[in-house]
């Protein structure tokens, strides 16, 4: 009986020493839900308050015309100067970049430091000197081929401060505008701009492009539908790209798809949230449904080696943002590409950005130290 | 060793008599080809281009294979999980019991074998049947996508190995029911109230919380430390399964901690049959 009772003891005592070492185990705390897919927002439509902002921006009005003896045209429809100015036909982009929305968004400061850092800075000091804070004053960029648009508040900006030796002659427009006439550097570059109302500055590079624009603004000058429809006006930048542009762009990276882009496609409406995430959304139109399945089919390919080439080099950012890369199922000859990503991981990356960005320009400025050191010993 | 392992091999004999298990075979291997003859999924460049199944177009969009993959083996994991669960606490519900069926019992035990090494042998025996019909289900769906979308991914199957590891706790426990009162219902209800007991256990601090402050709170942490997190390791293999990182020290503590649970209630359970008088 002893005999047996020893036997059996031991496992009780195991278990005991177990179920505390597994009570040990556990002891950690609730680990937190896994989220599965990480949920980016697209710019697929128009948001409230998008929609609010494009209502509010809805400022302008073309001047209404006699067309008979005492019969007046019926008035027309308030509209936003900004996509009023951009010209009917654009050959190669027409984009709008949100610029104050950009700034003031979560990823706004990062974007900040990775794309300009201290070098903006400079940049930045000069037009508010000149009575234009760019971080305040500035609304929105837009471009249409080679044509800048810069909307905000210039009212109080000062053109020859601004542009200091570069201003060769200035002359009044219309009602609304003033032109000036640049010249950059020694010849290198001749450019010239206008102010509108104090509304926007317009940059063109020549002043047929510029008295257009102006013209359209003030209703002398042949008007027409903008290549930006204001119900496309959402995400922080939005616009068309034509086919030469499109074609031009991926060909750099993959010629062959470049080709394909150029037989193929006709043009791509393009929306770029970066509010939170980054989501980016293009709806590609092709010249017929057959070419657009070919090219679609293309596009997809292309995304998916691309997706396999960061992954083996490393680049997690660029893999991840791939890999949410869908490219949708074609409605007629319109077919749409959608790409995210993450917010946790735009955040990492633009961090990275600006990290690499202050390496280069201290190495930079240590280069120009080392370069000017000699030449100022060797000075009288 | 050998002893438990010649237990373990009896049980699998045992088992393959069983129209149950040839079912469970069975079924896996309908749903494989089913899904093989079924399911067509273009492929580009690693890219997958479209999908039908039984001829319906379930998407035209372009996207990775992960992104495809991912839900489906999502899901998978999770009906491994609960649903392999549910279907081996039944199935195997009255092997302990026909163990200890009289006749048998007085023969295994004329054997040199010992008391333990039958209750060990017995509890591997049908973690063994439980990793075939794992890993012949996660490892035929894993080829049979693999060759589809030619992206050989084994993340199912580690997925699906963490779904083993769960039903290890639930039949340790059917196990032990077993040896203190001979009852197949039974033993399937205590490997059913250790599966719910082991999702509680995974969410403890939510449901604390919302209990009134005092000794029963109290009570309820204590009772549930050494329960392992079993809707956790269900949560984890559906991560893992669908490509998602997870937290890999606390999974490995919660691995760690079914497998140490299990072997405290079979030493209980082997405690309790040294006593036995047959």
């Amino acid at each position: 009986m002893a005999a047996r009772a020893r036997r059996r003891w031991p496992w009780l005592l195991a278990a005991a020493v177990l179920v505390v070492l597994a009570a040990w185990l556990m002891s950690f705390g609730e680990p937190e839900p896994i989220e599965h897919l990480p949920q980016v927002r697209l710019p697929t439509r128009m948001s409230e308050p998008e929609a609010t902002r494009a209502a509010n921006r809805r400022t302008w009005v073309a001047p209404v015309v006699d067309v008979d003896a005492g019969v007046l045209a019926p008035p027309p429809r308030r509209r936003d100067p900004v996509l009023a100015a951009l010209p009917p036909q654009v050959h190669r982009v027409a984009m709008v970049a949100e610029v104050n929305g950009i700034l003031n968004s979560e990823l706004g400061p990062l974007l900040m430091d990775c794309v300009g850092g201290g070098e903006l800075q400079g940049v930045i000091d000069e037009f508010r000197d000149a009575g234009f804070d760019p971080l305040t004053a500035l609304d929105r960029i837009a471009v249409a081929d080679d044509t800048l648009l810069l909307s905000g508040d210039w009212s109080k900006v000062d053109p020859t401060r601004l542009f200091g030796k570069a201003l060769r002659t200035s002359q009044d427009y219309g009602p609304n505008a003033k032109i000036y006439e640049l010249q950059l550097s020694d010849g290198g570059f001749d450019a010239v701009t206008a102010t509108w109302k104090g509304q926007m500055m317009i940059v063109a590079q020549d002043r047929a492009t510029l008295k257009a624009t102006l013209d359209r603004l003030d209703g002398t000058g042949p008007t027409g539908p903008s290549p930006i429809d204001e119900g496309q006006a959402y995400g922080e930048l939005y616009g068309i790209v034509q086919r030469d542009a499109f074609s031009d762009a991926f060909g750099k990276i993959e010629p062959r798809l470049g080709d394909t882009i150029r037989d193929a496609a006709s043009s791509a409406m393009l929306h770029l949230d970066v509010s939170h995430d980054v989501g980016l959304v293009a709806d590609v139109d092709s010249v017929d449904a057959q070419k657009g399945e070919e090219l679609r089919r293309t596009l997809g390919a292309a995304l998916s080696v691309a997706r396999v080439k960061a992954q083996a080099s490393g680049d997690a950012e660029g893999a991840a943002l791939l890999d949410l890369a869908r490219v949708r199922a074609a409605k007629g000859n319109r077919f749409r590409v959608e790409a995210g990503l993450p917010n946790e991981l735009a955040v990492k990356g633009l961090k990275e950005c600006a990290e690499k960005r202050r390496e280069s320009s201290r190495r930079r400025a240590e280069r120009r130290l080392d370069g000017g050191a000699p030449a100022a010993a060797a000075a009288p | 060793m050998s002893q438990i392992l010649r237990i373990a091999l009896d049980l699998l004999v045992e088992a393959a008599r069983r129209k149950w298990f040839v079912g469970l075979f069975g079924s896996i291997t309908l749903v494989l080809v089913t899904l093989a003859s079924s399911l067509e999924l273009e492929v580009i460049d690693g890219a997958i281009s479209g999908s039908k199944l039984f001829g319906e177009v379930l998407f035209g969009d372009i996207l990775s294979s992960h992104r495809v993959l991912g839900p489906l083996y999502l899901a998978t994991a999770y009906a491994a999980f609960y649903g392999g669960a549910m279907f081996l606490l039944m199935a195997c519900s009255d092997f302990a019991p026909e163990l200890l069926t009289p006749g048998r019992i007085e023969h295994l035990l004329s054997l040199p074998v010992a008391r333990w090494q039958v209750l060990f042998g017995t509890y591997l025996g049908v973690l063994t049947l439980a990793a075939l019909g794992t890993l012949y289900g996660a490892g035929g769906l894993t080829l049979l996508l693999g060759v589809k979308t030619h992206d050989f991914s084994p993340v199912l199957l580690y997925g699906s190995a963490l779904g083993w590891c769960g039903f290890a706790v639930v039949y340790a426990a059917m196990l032990a029911s077993a040896i203190f009162v001979r009852s197949a219902p039974l033993s399937a209800a205590s490997g059913l109230f250790t599966l719910v007991l082991g999702i509680v256990s995974s969410h403890r601090e939510s449901i604390a919380a919302v209990l009134e402050a005092g000794p029963r709170r109290q009570l309820f942490r204590f009772a549930m430390m050494p329960i392992p997190r079993l809707a956790t390791l269900a949560d984890d293999s559906a991560a893992i399964a669908s490509f998602t990182p997870v937290d890999s020290s606390a999974l490995v503590r919660v691995v760690v901690a079914c497998f140490v649970f299990s072997v405290a209630l079979l030493s209980v359970a082997a405690w309790q049959f040294e006593r036995k008088d047959f």
